[in-house]
């Protein structure tokens, strides 16, 4: 489809750079650019004439005499025949980010969620390049606020591979991003907001204050493993159960019939019943569902909605805050009108708002990226249009809370019980640094071993469990000491919420950093191999 | 500082799409606002759903969701109502219950209204609405019956050239230059040329056609699909409805220079068809609609040529069928030496809306302006237009300090009369006798009521038993036209009681009221039989030029 017509993204500044916004979803992926005119962010349309490119890839292989060439579709061709060729596709890998290294093998090769997340975000740096007409050279990319560290650090080995730069990628949480594209911020001053987050793959609740020139996380609380997808396969397996027992399809008829069941529970937003038609084996059938049907098969997704509201709402109250002022719905499926009651009967007197479902995180993300990387350039203060927009965003940093608790593994108390010790509670500001001294347990150790543990638990001291394991290091040390010399551990978890972990003898010595050897995490090294394995491969 | 301090919204309510606008004070330009669906842009459809809770037992749904399932419920859905606005009362009829067009756009305007207030957090009551500019009186009053029906206070009717005309010169200065505006949208084509100049916008023409729109190459690309790809097989209710979406994407994926073909797969009873339509295929079998465009545009040029406007400056591209590929080619070949800047393309869908809302601040701004002059001569507040008196107040405090931006005033060189009519003919044979020509009866541009009584024509052969008269819409002012049958609005049949040689005289006479209805009366030699039949002429034709 054609582009949209061109709007020119004008930088004033002196050596600005082009940055651009992108919402890396689990079912669909944006892009967005701030245009300092006018003093909004805008998404770009991809090939198909719309902004949403769904999260999905389809590996091709064409066979010649010069051997075997292998494409990659992403979007929605992609998407629409992902029933058809399921061996050859990938979705829904955001979930699995910084969980495995493998998510899926494709004729014989093994993608990681990475190296996949980097294929989607070329498709759609593509599409912002040849809107610009010009290369990007940053990013912020945005991530669940719920995200942990193997998650963030996942994401930003994407971007690398995607061929930005590091130091040129920042990543945000999508419900602050959402946040900075928001109008209505004007009228929340001195208020609570609640940013309500419900995507295709995540559910992804945050809390805020926020003030003139700041918002300030509160809470954060989220499941990875919750959103729209999940409403669309309770309702495809009520429909086979109920009404197409025993039925068999081919299976073409089996992806149309995953992709009508998405649009119907679309429809079911809006109408109060729909029908739907499934053509099976035995021929076609009219399936009619009303959004009662629906709403009782999702029940149990409705739960864990609000068991995830309830915890959230904990959390406010060890802080100290009882209520939420107004609530902000994001994501495709807060569309539900079973999400809007939910929350109409959680919070009876807090205002309900809905921005741009669909584009708030990635505009959001779009406008963070151009404050932190032009916003202070001199220059770009040259008119008063400009600094009018520089005062509506500017002066509001944002002041992040951890999603995790952070600690490592040691002997406490004179009993020498094994705890871990959280150096960082899930809910501390960030960025945050915390050192500790911890001593070595015997004269002349000369290995320290360092466990580091991330848990959702809000204690000090938590009994270790080996699932929360994110990694382990060893600090060397080349000279006698005696028993119970003092040892230096930092934790730090800067802006982005990555984590950081450094060690070091008290007394001189040496210092180290720690390389976290997660199962999910490529090395360095691995990056590039990825990076350069995606430049081989050519996208359609 | 705030974004939206006028309180007045721009609102385009298109035959295909709706979108609402308000103006943006840092931008200094109008943006729109997304629909609860995501899009600027909301397909101007309504469905009406079975509901114990309204009074009538039916509720209605509009938009994306309401455009996708039309074909599944024709019964129930109704689209492209704008075409009937000010000529019928009757849009569509549930069981129990009639809505007028106007009920319908007013849906469509609370679902704007809707979508403004969410973006905005504000409540909205002032809007103004834009109108094709070939609407007549009837329509638009047509057109401020919505915005009441929708509780809403319209502070004033647009024509949709013009506020395209005025996004653009929000953008860039036009002043002093000769702008043809070319408005392609979903149902209608519409065009006006102006001189642009300080303080007005003057209208040197005005043209269009109202049977000429996107839709329409939907419809051709369709039935070519259709005959070349599916004939003999039947499709389900279902898979119709997917066709319809799939053809018109296709038809968008064609306007992509890089694309030069589009594919997707159609399911028919008989199994999958997969079709593949080149743009080579595309161009041929939408030739024709291409060929209509570019009589109209033509025919504009002319009539500039005529009053001595050699030279246009500037050509705004508006509406989502500009977008087209062979659109684009079109107005490159009849300007050839246009540069490119000199051709404005720029937000296609939304210049209307955003033109609308920059149009209704510099109202706004001017009522402010006349309430503090009657102010300070103590007559008091004339026009509020706000229900929130103290932000009222803060807007013309704001406008106090700001440069005078004046409205340019619209002036039309030509008198404005009610309504004008379209070009009405009927089929008959020509001389050759093969193919079959168009006679109009009534031309373009006559004033209303019109009539043209006793027409004859020759029976083509011996001993026929009944005439068939089919009658025609279109934008003609010559006698004779090509005969095309997207034109048709209604046909009827004559019989002949006797037999008649060939040549004896049949007698068809035509009256056109200012609403828009038509009588056609056929009469056979002998006098014996005669017929009458009451047609909806689809426009009228508004605000026609007649140089005093
Ligand atoms: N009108 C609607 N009614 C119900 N669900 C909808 C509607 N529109 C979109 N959705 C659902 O929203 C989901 C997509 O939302 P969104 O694009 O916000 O997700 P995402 O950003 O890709 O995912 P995430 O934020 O979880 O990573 C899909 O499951 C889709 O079916
Ligand atoms: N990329 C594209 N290529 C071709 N046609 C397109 C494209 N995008 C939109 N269209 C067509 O444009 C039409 C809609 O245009 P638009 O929204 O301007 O109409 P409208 O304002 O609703 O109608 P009108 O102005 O006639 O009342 C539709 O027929 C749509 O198919
Ligand atoms: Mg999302
Ligand atoms: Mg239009």
């Amino acid at each position: 489809m054609e582009k949209k017509d061109k709007t020119i993204y004008r930088t004033e500044a002196e050596g600005a750079v082009t940055v651009v916004g992108i919402d890396l979803g689990t079912t669909n992926t944006l892009i967005s650019l701030y245009d300092e005119t006018t003093g909004r962010a805008s998404c770009i349309e991809n090939s198909t004439g719309s902004c949403l490119t769904p999260s999905v890839i389809r590996f091709d292989e064409k066979k010649s005499e010069n051997g075997t060439e292998y494409y990659y579709v992403v979007g929605k061709e992609a998407r629409e025949s992902a029933d058809i060729y399921p061996d050859r596709t990938a979705m829904l890998f955001k979930r699995q980010m910084g969980r495995t290294r493998d998510f899926k093998k494709i004729y014989g090769t093994s993608y990681s969620p990475q190296m996949l997340s980097a294929m989607v975000l070329k498709s759609v740096l593509r599409d912002a390049e040849e809107e610009l007409g010009a290369p990007v050279t940053h990013a912020v990319v945005t991530v669940p606020a719920d995200f942990d560290d193997a998650g963030r650090k996942a994401t930003l080995e994407a971007a690398r591979a995607a061929g930005l730069e590091e130091r040129n990628v920042d990543i945000i949480d999508e419900p602050a991003a959402s946040l900075f594209d928001c109008e209505r911020l004007l009228n929340l001053e001195g208020k609570t907001v609640l940013v309500f987050d419900l995507g295709g793959g995540t559910l992804d609740l945050m809390a805020a204050e926020i003030t003139e020139d700041s918002i300030n996380e509160a809470a954060n609380r989220g499941d990875v493993h919750l959103g729209g997808s999940d409403w669309d396969y309770a309702l495809g397996c009520h429909i086979l159960n109920t009404y197409l027992k025993g039925k068999e399809f081919n299976t073409e008829d089996r992806q149309k019939f995953w992709l009508s069941v998405e649009q119907l529970k679309r429809n079911l937003s809006s109408l109060k019943e729909a029908d739907m038609y499934v053509h099976t084996k035995a021929g076609e059938e009219k399936i009619h569902i009303t959004r009662e049907e629906f709403e009782n098969v999702t029940q149990h997704l409705l739960k864990r909605v609000k068991s995830v509201l309830e915890d959230l709402m904990t959390d406010l109250y060890e802080k100290g805050i009882g209520s939420v002022d107004e609530v902000l719905l994001v994501g495709g499926a807060a569309r539900m009108p079973q999400i809007r009651t939910l929350l109409a009967e959680f919070f009876p007197y807090s205002r309900m708002g809905s921005g741009d479902a669909d584009r708030a995180v990635a505009n959001g993300a779009a406008i963070y990226g151009w404050i932190k990387y032009n916003g202070q350039k001199p220059g770009s203060r040259n008119t008063d249009k400009l600094y009018e927009v520089r005062k509506m965003f500017t002066p509001r940093v944002l002041n992040r809370i951890s999603s995790r608790s952070y600690g490592l593994a040691a002997l406490i108390g004179d009993d020498g019980e094994e705890k871990i010790y959280h150096f960082i509670l899930k809910g501390d500001g960030v960025p945050v640094s915390v050192t500790k001294e911890l001593y070595t347990a015997y004269s002349n150790q000369r290995i320290v071993n360092i466990r580091i543990y991330e848990t959702t638990l809000f204690e000090r001291y938590v009994d270790p469990d080996e699932k929360w394991l994110l990694g382990t290091c060893t600090l060397s040390i080349d000279k006698d000491l005696p028993e119970h010399s003092p040892i230096l551990i930092r934790f730090t978890i800067r802006e982005d919420g990555r984590l950081q972990v450094e060690a070091k003898e008290k007394k001189g010595g040496n210092r180290i950093q720690v390389e976290l050897e997660s199962r999910a995490l490529l090395n360095e090294e691995a990056v590039e191999r990825e990076k350069r394995r995606l430049d081989k491969l050519v996208m359609l | 500082m705030e974004r939206f301090i006028c309180e007045v919204i721009g609102i385009d309510l298109g035959t295909t799409n709706t979108v609402v606008s308000y103006y943006d004070e840092v931008a200094r330009d109008g943006a729109c606002c997304p629909d609860f669906e995501g899009t600027n842009l909301t397909p101007s459809a309504v469905f009406f759903e079975r509901s114990q809770e309204d009074e009538d037992g039916w509720s209605h749904v509009v938009g994306k969701v309401a455009k996708e399932i039309a074909i599944l419920h024709p019964d129930r859905t109704a689209t492209r109502f704008k075409r009937l606005m000010g000529r019928t009362t009757e849009a569509i009829t549930l069981e129990n219950r009639t809505f007028s067009p106007q009920e319908l756009s007013a849906f469509m305007l609370e679902r704007a209204v809707e979508n403004a207030e969410s973006a905005l957090d504000r409540k909205i009551r002032n809007v103004v609405i834009t109108v094709p500019a070939y609407f007549g009186d009837l329509q638009r009053k047509a057109t401020l019956e919505a915005g009441k029906l929708a509780g809403l206070n319209v502070i004033d009717i647009l024509d949709e050239p013009i506020a395209a005309l005025v996004h653009c010169t929000t953008l860039s200065d036009l002043t002093d230059k000769v702008v043809l505006v070319i408005d392609l949208g979903g149902g209608t084509l519409d065009l006006i040329a102006a001189r642009v100049t300080q303080d007005c916008i003057q209208e040197l023409e005005i043209d269009g056609d109202i049977g000429l729109g996107g839709s329409d190459w939907d419809d051709a690309l369709t039935k070519y699909v259709r005959e070349t790809f599916l004939s003999g097989r039947s499709l389900r209710v279902d898979d119709e409805q997917q066709l319809c979406l799939d053809v018109e994407f296709a038809k968008k994926v064609l306007s992509n220079e890089k694309k030069n073909n589009a594919r997707f797969v159609v399911r028919s009873m008989d199994g999958p068809v997969e079709v593949r339509i080149t743009r080579e295929e595309f161009d041929r079998c939408t030739r024709f609609l291409r060929d209509k465009t570019e009589t109209v545009i033509r025919r504009v040029k002319d009539n500039l040529e005529k009053k001595g406007i050699e030279k246009i400056d500037k050509i705004i591209l508006v509406g989502g069928a500009t977008r087209m590929l062979q659109i684009r080619e079109l107005i490159r070949e009849i300007w050839p030496d246009l540069e490119d800047p000199d051709i404005i393309r720029r937000n296609v869908d939304e210049a209307v809306a955003c033109g609308a809302a920059s149009y209704a601040r510099m109202k706004a701004a001017e009522i402010a302006r006349k309430e503090i002059e009657a102010g300070k001569a103590g007559t008091g507040d004339p026009f509020i237009i706000l229900e929130d008196e103290e932000r009222w107040q803060k807007f013309k405090e704001t406008i106090q300090h700001e440069e005078i931006e004046k409205v340019r005033s619209v002036v039309r060189p030509v008198q404005r009369i009610s309504s004008r009519s379209y070009g009405l003919g009927v089929t008959v044979e020509d001389a050759g006798g093969s193919t079959q020509k168009i006679y109009n009866l009534i031309f373009r541009g006559e004033p209303l009521p019109a009539e043209k009584l006793g027409t004859r024509f020759g029976l083509s052969e011996d001993n026929m038993k009944r005439v068939a008269l089919r009658v025609y819409e279109n934008f003609s002012d010559e006698h004779y036209l090509e005969q095309d049958e997207t034109l048709l609005i209604g046909e009827c049949v004559l019989p002949i009681s006797q037999q008649l040689p060939k040549g004896a005289v049949i007698e068809v006479s035509f009256r056109l009221q200012e609403d828009g209805t038509l009588y056609v009366y056929g009469t056979e030699p002998t006098g014996n039989t005669r017929i009458e039949m009451t047609l909806h002429s689809r426009a009228l034709l508004g605000n026609e030029e007649v140089e005093f």
